[in-house]
């Protein structure tokens, strides 16, 4: 809707109205308020020429205040709104100090201290007005008296505080402590004065502290809290050093008492204790440096039981050593030492818990510094350790499917490579008198591989590569057999001699030149060898390594399946079996 | 024949300017042209417009006076000393005094220029007024109440000269008996082209009240001529207005063709003052004029007494 002309002018009219109304009161009210100051710096400056400062600058910061008109002579105003900006200083400093006292903030209120010190200072060396108007209203304000009751009461309360502690035995609060020192020397009676008392007062306080806690706590204790007195003091600025020398004094006792007992233990930990103090100690501390001596001792004690080949008892008084010092390469060094020296303690530090039979060690094989191995019957394995020409230690093992009872292993130095040979397990056999188990570490691939299995009745070594098994399991049964060694096994080679019935007892047939590894076939043995010629071994898979699960009869064998590697696969009671190929005369082609 | 009506028109006002006749309703923002003297919506009394803007102009100065005070009180607050107070109230009471000097030496002439001013800011509201009087006669008409839509219609006519509003008056018009005491009117009806209610209008008009042809009725009966004498009587009716153009001297010399030409129209009572009036004018190149008067005399009242000697 569209104003009308009549409207709009009735509307401007009226709002010119009320804004000029405004205007006019706020005239009026500049205008009083502006008779009212005048008549202030008048009074003002009534006051001043009388001499009454105080009333001149409440009258004059009074008409300040109002803040509506410029008015009086400029060199008198200066005047006096200096004398406003101390007054107004002072009353901030008095309800800073208000609130100190009544909050009990002892750097508050010094802090107001030093400010109105500075002040009273500032003002104090300057005649004139600002001196006496600054004299006239602290003392007004009576800020002087209430400083002095403050500081008074507090030093009573501190040396109370003191002696109530040392009656209680009770050190947990000592802030009287940072009162006494915090509270100003004109309330001691001089920078002098307050040294004294102070260092009378504290000296009395820690000496009788002390000997309560020598009495009442330990060793670490003691040093503890008497070194976080000493780092009080020192941030206080308070020269403790009658008080260090108790402790230093204290700490050597006790540390020459532990080692007269011959208490190792008792002397690393309060020596390692007293050293991390440390920051609070001279650098040319006389316990420090005893300290230093008798560690040198222990070390000097630890080298000769290595000399001694007592490397058990080294590494322990490193260890309980440790806490003084950082022991782990000395250990490491008296390690390695031990390594040298037996080369089976790799096996007994790796499997502290397992029986060896036997441990055999030597050196510089299979490309190892140092080698170990032995049988734990208990576990149906070998374990062999080798330190590596990096220093490094590799544990490798071998499970064996062996009667670890009549287990025994040794280095076969004669079959394999000359600085790679095998180890040779010999054991008691199921269906042979013996079982013979090779083995050849491989340390670069990080594995122990089985090289052959075999049972026979005898094993002898024919060359490196070559040996000669009398009435093996297999091939070469019945027979003294010649079988080359190969990464997969034994390989039969030819027969060197048929093998007599009785051929236990005659010997004959047996090669000359074949070196027997070991001995131990029975009479019983060969009787089954015997009955075994009328039948074949059935294997759940193809090779002697596999367990037998039965018997066929040799003169019919059952139809092969297929062959594979010199073995044929049969049907044997529902499941697949497995002989060998190598019976020309019993065993059918496929 | 249509059946006319005698009726009696109302009193219509006589103002030295038209705007006078308009009345402002103040709260409702309504401006009204007839005879009512009170808001029919509010029922609050109309003021008339020059009231109204003088109002309108009295405030304005108002205002000035109330910024001017404004401005000098600004300056007393702004005012940091004494001197500067001071100085802020002389020369705010000066300027007050010298404005009030100036309002009253030229404050009569601003309110005629605020006035044009004023109806220019008030043209839509007048035209909503005009628009709603006119619905009015709208309304009239329908209830067949003929007089009060003409009498309305010619209030609306000072301010809207329209062939519209002219041929409603005239239609209006023709709906009554006119007579001689009416306060008739003709050269206001006069529309921009030929229209036969006009002529019909003119035809009783010039029977009742022959003074109101003046120069414009006689310059659109020349101009529509050859329309007129189609009409039933055209020729009477020139022959009328002819008549009537015998009253002023003036009339006759510059309408001497149509007289001549519609002579014998004349009635004999016009014939007459026309001879007598070429009798006193013999010598103002009337001879024509004369020929055809002295003609028509002899012919047709050449034994009348009255004329027996004339020419």
């Amino acid at each position: 809707m569209k104003i009308s002309s009549y409207q709009k002018s009735l509307f401007v009219r009226n709002a010119a109205l009320v804004l000029f109304s405004l205007a006019l009161v706020a005239v009026c009210v500049k205008l009083a308020l502006g008779y009212r100051q005048i008549a202030l710096y008048d009074q003002a400056k009534s006051f001043y020429d009388a001499n009454q400062l105080l009333q001149a600058e409440e009258s004059f910061s009074r008409a300040s205040d109002m803040a509506t008109l410029s008015y009086g002579d400029e060199e008198w105003t200066v005047v006096l709104t200096r004398l406003s900006a101390m007054r107004r200083e002072l009353e901030e400093l008095q309800q800073k100090l208000q609130t100190a006292i009544m909050g009990k903030q002892d750097e508050n209120v010094l802090a107001a201290y030093r400010i109105y010190q500075t002040m009273r200072e500032k003002y104090n060396g300057t005649a004139g007005t600002a001196s006496a108007f600054f004299q006239q209203f602290t003392a007004q304000i009576n800020l002087e008296k209430k400083l002095a009751d403050y500081y008074q009461q507090a030093l009573q309360q501190a040396k109370a505080q003191s002696k109530e502690n040392l009656e209680k035995q009770s050190y947990r609060d000592e802030s009287f402590i940072d009162t006494l020192i915090a509270i100003p020397d004109e309330y001691y009676g001089g920078k002098q004065a307050k040294q004294d008392e102070l260092l009378a007062l504290f000296a009395d306080y820690e000496k009788a502290k002390l000997r309560a806690l020598i009495a009442n706590a330990s060793f670490d204790e003691v040093i503890t809290r008497t070194a976080s007195s000493l780092r009080h003091y020192a941030q206080q600025g308070v020269d403790a050093s009658w008080l260090l020398t108790r402790l230093e004094k204290y700490a050597k006792d006790e540390l020459r008492e532990a080692i007269r007992k011959q208490d190792l233990a008792a002397f690393v930990d309060m020596a390692a204790a007293y050293r991390k103090i440390g920051d609070v100690l001279p650098t040319d501390s006389p316990t420090l440096e005893a300290i230093s001596k008798q560690v040198e001792a222990y070390f000097k004690q630890a080298e000769q039981l290595v000399k001694a080949h007592k490397f058990q008892k080294a590494i322990e008084l490193y260890q309980q050593l440790n806490p003084l010092q950082d022991i782990s390469k000395l250990v490491s060094e008296v390690e390695n030492r031990w390594l040298d020296y037996d080369p089976g303690h790799m096996l007994e530090a790796k499997y502290p818990d397992k029986l060896f039979t036997k441990i055999i060690s030597g050196t510089e094989l299979w490309g190892a510094k140092l080698y170990a191995f032995g049988l734990v019957e208990a576990d149906q394995r070998l374990y062999l350790a080798a330190k590596m020409p990096n220093d490094s230690l590799l544990y490798l093992e071998q499970p064996l499917e062996v009667d670890m009872k009549s287990a025994t292993a040794k280095l076969a130095s004669e079959l394999g490579a000359e600085k790679a040979p095998l180890i040779f397990v010999q054991s008691a056999g199921k269906e042979r008198p013996f079982a013979y188990v090779g083995l050849l570490p491989e340390l670069s691939a990080e594995k122990l591989t089985r090289v052959f299995f075999a049972e026979a009745d005898d094993f002898g070594v024919e060359d490196r590569e070559h040996v000669v098994l009398k009435n093996a399991v297999g091939k070469g049964e019945k027979e003294y057999a010649l079988f080359k060694l190969t990464r997969d096994g034994l390989e039969y080679i030819s027969k060197l001699a048929d093998m007599l019935p009785d051929s236990t007892d005659s010997g004959t047939s047996e090669p000359d030149d074949a070196s027997s590894v070991d001995q131990g076939a029975s009479e019983g043995e060969q009787t089954d060898n015997s009955s075994s010629s009328q039948t074949i071994q059935v294997y759940a898979g193809p090779g002697q390594e596999y367990p037998v699960i039965g018997q066929v009869a040799k003169d019919a064998p059952p139809q092969p399946v297929e062959e594979m590697n010199g073995w044929y696969r049969i049907e044997f009671d529902g499941k697949d079996g497995w002989i060998p190929a190598g019976k020309p005369d019993s065993a059918p082609s496929p | 024949m249509k059946k006319r009506i005698g009726v009696q028109f109302r009193k219509t006002r006589k103002t030295k300017h038209a705007f006078e006749r308009i009345q402002a309703c103040k709260r409702c923002h309504t401006y009204h042209v007839l005879w009512d003297t009170h808001c029919e919506t509010c029922r609050r009394a109309y003021t008339p417009v020059r009231e109204v803007s003088a109002a309108v102009t009295r405030r304005y100065v108002q205002t000035r006076f109330l910024l001017l005070g404004l401005f000098v009180c600004l300056a007393i607050l702004c005012a940091t000393t004494l001197t500067e107070i001071a100085i802020a109230i002389g020369v705010g009471l000066l300027f007050v005094c010298l404005f009030f000097v100036i309002q009253k030496k030229y404050g009569s002439y601003e309110k005629d220029a605020q006035l044009q001013t004023f109806f220019s800011q008030e043209e839509e509201a007048l035209k909503k007024s005009f628009l709603y009087h006119l619905e009015q006669v709208g309304a009239d008409v329908k209830a067949g109440q003929i007089k009060e839509a003409y009498e309305k219609t010619r209030e609306i006519g000072y301010f809207v000269d329209s062939d519209t509003i002219k041929i409603r008056k005239i239609m209006f018009l023709n709906h009554f008996v006119l007579r001689k005491d009416m306060e008739l009117e003709l050269e206001t009806l006069i529309p921009s082209t030929y229209d036969k209610d006009f002529m019909e209008y003119l035809r009783e008009v010039v029977k009742v009240q022959p003074s109101l042809v003046k120069k414009a009725v006689l310059d659109y009966v020349r101009r529509y001529k050859a329309q007129i004498l189609l009409l039933e009587n055209g020729e009477q009716l020139i022959g009328q207005v002819a008549g009537a153009a015998l009253r002023m001297r003036a009339y006759v010399e510059e309408y001497q063709d149509l007289i001549i030409e519609f002579i014998d129209y004349l009635p004999r009572e016009r014939l007459l003052r026309l001879a007598k009036m070429i009798r006193d004018h013999r010598n103002e190149n009337w001879e024509q004029l004369y020929h055809f008067a002295k003609n028509r005399v002899d012919t047709h009242f050449a034994f009348d007494p009255d004329f027996k000697g004339v020419l």
